[in-house]
């Protein structure tokens, strides 16, 4: 029942990820899978970040592009592309990111709350993180990560979306 | 091991709440038919027993204020059921609202949240118990979860007669002189088995054996009584004995031994004032047990994981106890297994394709299909259940009388529409109260009875299942809606409306009514949701109104959710299905078969009469290109409930095959126009149509979809 | 050989409480859940303990008690009475019924244990 591996340390895994320009980061125990990007069977009638569905083991799952739920310019797909599978609100939903960069470890007391980053949605960022450069790939800086709150990222509709 | 027994202990306390669940019904009923009239014996017992059943758990669980309260709720029904107090039609509105109150207690038993407020229901409890005059006290409710004392059956001290003539056997004597080593102020126990004692299956020696294992010893063994052999009666005790215990044993323990020894022994406890009673041959230690932690029941070790109690199949109305999510599993699998069934008959040629075993694989699967389904199958009666509280709570709140008429309370339902039907109700319950009902004063001025009706029934109809809520309210007020939906821009202000399409407007998303009289209802989502939320399930919701006289909201839902009988078509290069049972035909047209008619209208003739016409393409926003001309695409005639037949242009048809639904509502939510999706052999998905509301919809023209690839 | 008890009550959940705390204790466990099926059980299982509700559908535990005592077989059976209710007249009841105890829910599993010693040799 106990959640915590190591008691009195508060680490996590986290999934680090580019969107645009910047880093961002969920909390590994929110993925379900990372996978390989992959036309989904596209739904009318919903907002444009829901690109669609796809088929996880039988079920039957939206892919949002993160990006554009966020505000921003939609992900480029390329052959890198990967859509992260995660656990929101109950349900499941793939996320398109630009780009998968690290698992790195982050000590949540080194976790600081989000500035304003000009993400259109409250909550969304739940903190800020630093991550060492021995962490990433051996030519990156330390990096800032946003922390991502998937689920503040609710998928109902927006009522400006119903109404036609 | 002990997170495995309290896991044994949340699953056994999780059927102690589901047969709560099932007694808080079977109370309501008894409650509802004893206000109706019906106070039989019977009924009341009924009631009784559901009501002290979930007493006796509470205690065990360790919910004290549900046991506190359901103990006084019980001793009231206990006096009715006894005849002291006449369950007239005061004291039955007393004990339906505490009712309600037991209601909320086991809720908050559930959830662990906070108890109701129960002092003044308790207070009026107790006045019905101050006033019935008959003699039974109120007995105490249980303060706290303290192991209640076994009483037992009470000692009585009462001397034998004493037969004569020991027959040679020395009487075990030991001289208090020769004892040594008790301390001081010990107690000696002198105990002589009645007659009674050994009835019953009891044993006086295990008693005994009782008093060693707490530390006793037996002083002496009176034998004087016992006959001859031939005079002795084996039923019959002669003996008495004399048992010496530590002072450090409670006078409470010691009589607790006594419980069960029938009252006419003699049983004699005092405490040893002086010469220390003790000691001698040390009596063998009786077997032990090992001593379980006390006092609150924990279980150790759980034996075996509690399974459902399955019975012996030879009696009628067996019963088992069922996981939900292991008959959902055995669904699962038995759609995955008609689905390989059509794909391996597709990879048939033809001619092996008519062969006697496939239609036969068919058919086995398809009652086995059918059987699982019907085990899902619950009758309606669970989701109807709630609606005679909200319809107390909503007549305390508006003022409004009502009188609730419930019609086929039996029809069967699956278990997941009985889960989904439950919201949808509640709203329209809601509105039928708030909106539809008049006041009394505005009943009687409109010529009706004060009391208003409200009619919920449930049938079935071939495929499907019919709720309905119909009142005799005012009726929908369609100026006032017209306008509404003007000022909410849902309609403009110059478009023709037919009746029905004005009732309809009720359902646009966006729309609600204003001042709503209650503040149970109306929270700004209202039947827009229960629309969608029907159509999910692969169901309907049709409004129907007459102005003065009432409304009626009708559900038609499917029997079965989770199969579906579809075609497979293709549109561009996506898949969809269209559930065969609104198909009636398909047409291949020639030139000049299609026709436009105006500006984003078109028909097809068929036989002489002409259909109106949509365009998949259209629906989907299909890119140019890849769009047919009419002569090489297909038409559906499908039928649909509300506007007849109407015709729809795909590309090519590509088989029929019994499909899963997979509900979008899942992981996403219900889109309007969708009945789902599936997921096809080849493991990409084809969104499901739901003709109904793809072509009648008055939204119909406005379902532009976004977010669809170019 | 371990002792086998055959508890009657309609309520499922006391059934399962029953069984884990008496199972813990090293006996072997029958149900029924009402007094027409008790006595059946009893038939079939010979136990060597019956330990019933009183507030029972069909058949309740008083009509149980004396139907078991109508069996020669069972006279010297012991049997306890578990239920809520703790009156004194509802014991005599039970008594001259022939129950040989009786023990009050919600019971203490020490204190079942005990109660269980003193009728079951």
């Amino acid at each position: 029942m106990s959640r915590i591996e190591e008691p009195g340390i508060d680490e996590r895994k986290v999934v680090t990820f580019t969107l645009g320009n910047q880093l961002f980061g969920i909390d590994m125990r929110a993925i379900v899978e990372i996978r390989e990007w992959e036309e989904p069977t596209p739904l009318p009638g919903v907002p444009p970040y829901i690109l669609g569905v796809t088929n996880l083991r039988g079920a039957v799952v939206p892919v949002v592009g993160l990006a554009e739920r966020l505000g921003w310019t939609p992900s480029p797909i390329h052959a890198r592309s990967c859509v992260l599978v995660a656990h929101v609100g109950g349900k499941q939903a793939g996320f398109l990111v630009d780009e998968l960069a690290d698992i790195v470890v982050i000590n949540g007391a080194d976790i600081q709350p989000a500035p304003d980053t000009g993400v259109n949605e409250s909550n969304v960022v739940s903190g800020l993180a630093r991550i060492e450069r021995r962490q990433l790939g051996s030519e990156a800086n330390d990096a800032m990560v946003l922390l991502l709150d998937l689920d503040a990222i609710s998928l109902v509709r927006q009522i400006a979306d119903i109404a036609a | 091991m002990s997170a495995a027994g309290d896991d044994g202990l949340d699953e056994i306390q999780g059927i102690f709440f589901e047969e709560c669940a099932e007694g808080l019904a079977v109370a309501e009923q008894g409650l509802s038919a004893m206000a109706g009239g019906q106070v039989s014996a019977d009924v009341i017992a009924g009631v009784f027993r559901a009501v002290h059943s979930i007493k006796g758990g509470s205690g065990a669980f360790g919910h004290m204020a549900l046991l506190a309260f359901s103990h006084r709720f019980e001793n009231v029904l206990d006096e009715v059921r006894g005849g002291a107090i006449p369950p007239d039609a005061a004291v039955t509105g007393i004990m339906l609202g505490a009712f309600d109150i037991l209601s909320d207690h086991v809720a908050a038993a559930q959830s662990g949240g906070t108890p109701p407020a129960d002092a003044a229901m308790l207070e009026q409890l107790d006045k019905l118990l101050a006033n019935k005059g008959a003699a039974a006290e109120p007995a105490p409710a249980p303060a706290e979860p303290a192991p209640a004392d076994e009483f037992g059956f009470a000692p009585v001290a009462v001397d034998l007669d004493i037969l004569d003539d020991p027959f040679g056997f020395e009487p075990v004597a030991i001289s208090l002189d020769d004892l040594a080593g008790e301390p001081a102020g010990g107690w000696t126990v002198r105990f002589g088995p009645s007659r009674d004692a050994m009835a019953n299956g009891g044993e006086p020696i295990l008693v005994i054996r009782e008093l060693e294992r707490m530390g006793g010893h037996i002083l002496d063994a009176d034998l004087s009584a016992l006959p001859p052999l031939r005079d002795l009666d084996p039923e019959e005790s002669y003996c008495v004995w004399t048992i010496g215990l530590p002072a450090t044993i409670d006078e409470a323990d010691i009589r607790e031994c006594f419980d069960f020894v029938a009252p006419d022994s003699l049983i004699d406890i005092r405490r040893q004032e002086t010469a220390p009673v003790a000691a001698p041959p040390k009596p063998e230690p009786a077997p032990e047990i090992a001593p379980l932690p006390a006092p609150a029941l924990r279980v150790v070790e759980t034996a075996e994981p509690a399974p459902p109690e399955a019975r012996p199949a030879d009696a009628p109305q067996q019963t088992i106890r069922v996981d939900l999510s292991k008959l959902d599993q055995l669904l699962n699998l038995i759609g995955e297994l008609v689905i390989q069934g059509s794909i391996l008959s597709d990879r048939l040629a033809p001619a092996d394709q008519e062969r006697v075993e496939l239609p036969q694989l068919a058919r086995l699967t398809r009652q086995i299909q059918d059987n699982v389904m019907s085990l899902r199958a619950q009758p309606i009666r669970q989701a109807f259940s709630r609606v005679p509280r909200m319809l107390r709570d909503l007549m305390a709140a508006t003022g409004k009388q009502v009188v609730l008429e419930t019609i086929g309370e039996t029809t069967e339902v699956d278990k997941g529409v009985l889960e989904k039907i439950g919201d949808p109700l509640t709203h329209m319950i809601r509105n039928a109260v708030d909106h539809g009902i008049e006041t009394p004063e505005e009943r009687l001025a409109a010529g009706k009875p004060a009391e208003g009706t409200i009619r919920l029934s449930a049938e079935q109809k071939g495929a499907r299942i019919i709720v309905r809520v119909a009142d005799d309210g005012r009726g929908i007020d369609r100026a006032r809606v017209r306008a509404k939906a003007i000022e909410k821009g849902i309609v403009s202000p110059d478009a023709v409306l037919s009746d029905e399409e004005i009732d309809n407007l009720i359902c646009a998303p966006g729309f609600s009514t204003a001042e709503t009289i209650s503040n149970i209802s109306g929270r700004g989502v209202g039947m827009d949701v229960v629309r969608s939320n029907v159509e999910a399930l692969g169901g309907r919701v049709e409004i129907h109104s007459v102005p003065g006289e009432g409304t009626s909201f009708t559900m038609a839902l499917p029997l079965t959710l989770a199969i579906l009988d579809g075609m497979i078509v293709r549109l561009a290069d996506q898949r969809f299905v269209l559930p065969l049972s609104n198909v009636v035909e398909t047409v291949q047209p020639v030139a000049g078969q299609v026709k436009r008619v105006s500006p984003g209208s078109e028909v097809i003739e068929l036989r002489g009469a002409y259909l109106p016409m949509r365009r998949a393409s259209d629906l989907f926003a299909i890119a140019e290109h890849q769009r047919r001309a009419p002569e090489e695409s297909v038409v559906i005639i499908v039928e649909s409930g509300v506007s007849g037949l109407v015709g729809l242009m795909i590309d090519t048809i590509e088989n029929r095959r019994e499909v899963v639904i997979k509900s979008l509502e899942d992981n996403l939510y219900p889109i309007r126009g969708l009945g789902g999706a599936t997921i096809l052999g080849d493991g990409s998905i084809a969104l499901i149509l739901d003709i109904d509301a793809l072509i009648v919809s008055p939204g119909f023209n406005k379902f532009a979809p976004k977010g669809m690839a170019a | 050989m371990t002792k086998l008890i055959l508890t009657v009550d309609d309520s499922a959940s006391m059934r399962m409480l029953l069984k884990a705390s008496l199972t813990a204790q090293g006996f072997r466990i029958e149900g029924a859940e009402d007094g027409a099926e008790g006595l059946e059980r009893m038939h079939e299982v010979k136990p060597d303990l019956l330990i019933t509700d009183i507030n029972m559908p069909k058949m309740d535990g008083f009509e149980l008690i004396e139907a078991v005592r109508d069996v020669p077989e069972f006279r010297g059976t012991p049997i306890l009475v578990l239920s809520t209710e703790f009156s004194d007249d509802k014991k005599a009841r039970a008594r001259s019924a022939g129950a040989t105890g009786w023990i009050t829910k919600p019971f203490d599993a020490a204190k079942l244990g005990a109660a269980i010693r003193r009728v079951c040799p």
